[in-house]
């Protein structure tokens, strides 16, 4: 998961400044250090949001359980009454 | 008017009191009033239809008394391009949050929500009709926005989580959408692009910026597989989730009319020809 998450990102990050230099008009690969720090930049950024995303649907998880334990609270234990 | 009619400014006190207004049924003119300034304010702010200001007319309209001009394409197309795009992304998301902190934490009730209905279905009408007219490059933006104002206007004013959420992804979208247009037109301020027809050399000239610009303008039209596309799915099954069964066809139609008008621009940019050079008269 780390590596393709990873890939990804230095993919986004290689084909964005590819794509900016394209948008200028100068040559695709012109100051590649560039492309490297892009590449660096989209690793950080896929990596931080794909555990982003786990913590989201931990918190979504907990969060609809705690709902669930609120209404039934609510709602079941009048009708034990 | 609230405050004078409730006696409270607090969105606890006035969610209950706002809420047993709507359930009740009971009539009080200033809770009404107030409650249809707080509506006109913010839709104003975020160039709903029709809560548009007066500007001078036109001298070839006869009838401009009583004709309401639109304000967001007239400054839109008037102001340097990087206020314009803030002019079009700033407000709607400031706004959009404003009143739904308003609603969630105070009272979102049929009247609210009437008015509401009526601006998303008249902007996504005007939006879509009045951008075939235009023949700048801005206006149609404008006009777009306005369009894409009423689709954003469908996920609140269901009043449901699915709403807001579809809101929010509608927002999103439409924020990163807008950037990329206006950035695309920013970029062309050296060929001095002030028409549609000045478009027509684009594919020739900087074809990556004219292929930015189609996908751009074929996202706000919402063709799938693009992001315009997931937000108005998102936000006409919210609708019809909600029970809006007569918002989510309007907003289909006015897509597809709509993609006339947002198609225009690369159809231009991508396949017209250079514009005419201007000759100087024979001696």
């Amino acid at each position: 998961m780390v590596w393709s998450a990873t890939m990804v990102g230095a993919l986004l990050g290689l084909g964005t400044q590819m794509y900016s230099n394209a948008l200028r008009k100068l040559p695709y690969m012109r100051h590649p250090w560039e492309h490297a720090v892009g590449m660096g930049l989209g690793v950080v950024f896929v990596n931080q949001l794909v555990k982003w995303d786990a913590q989201l649907q931990e918190d979504l998880d907990k969060m609809l359980e705690k709902a669930k334990a609120a209404n039934e609270r609510r709602y079941f234990d009048q009708d034990d009454e | 008017m609230i405050y004078g009619s409730t006696g409270a400014t607090h969105f606890d006190q006035l969610a209950k009191i706002l809420t047993g207004y709507e359930i009740t049924g009971a009539r009080s003119s200033g809770i009404f009033m107030g409650i249809l300034f707080i509506a006109v304010g913010f839709l104003f702010k975020i160039t709903a239809v029709p809560f548009r200001a007066a500007k001078t007319p036109s001298p070839s309209d006869s009838i401009s008394l009583l004709t309401l001009y639109m304000w967001a394409p007239d400054i839109y197309e008037g102001s340097p391009t990087p206020v314009t795009a803030f002019l079009s992304i700033a407000p709607k998301i400031s706004i959009s949050a404003n009143i739904s902190r308003v609603s969630i934490y105070g009272s979102y009730g049929a009247t609210l929500q009437q008015i509401f209905f009526f601006c998303s279905i008249a902007s996504m009408i005007l939006g879509a009709l009045a951008a075939m007219a235009q023949t700048k490059v801005k206006r149609p933006l404008a006009h777009s926005s306005i369009g894409h104002v009423g689709y954003i206007r469908t996920g609140f004013s269901c009043g449901t989580i699915e709403g807001i959420q579809a809101l929010l992804i509608g927002l999103f979208i439409y924020a990163l959408m807008t950037i990329d247009a206006f950035a695309i037109v920013s970029a062309l301020r050296q060929t001095r692009v002030k028409y549609i027809a000045d478009l027509g050399a684009l594919a020739k000239t900087n074809p990556i910026s004219a292929i930015t610009f189609s996908i751009t303008m074929f996202s706000y039209a919402g063709i799938p597989p693009l992001a315009g596309f997931c937000s108005k799915f998102y936000l006409f099954f919210a609708a019809l989730g909600c029970g809006a069964y007569f918002l989510a066809p309007v907003g289909v139609v006015t897509s597809v009319i709509g993609c006339w008008a947002a198609g225009r621009l690369p159809r231009v940019s991508q396949f017209g020809g250079p514009k005419a050079v201007l000759r100087a008269p024979d001696t």
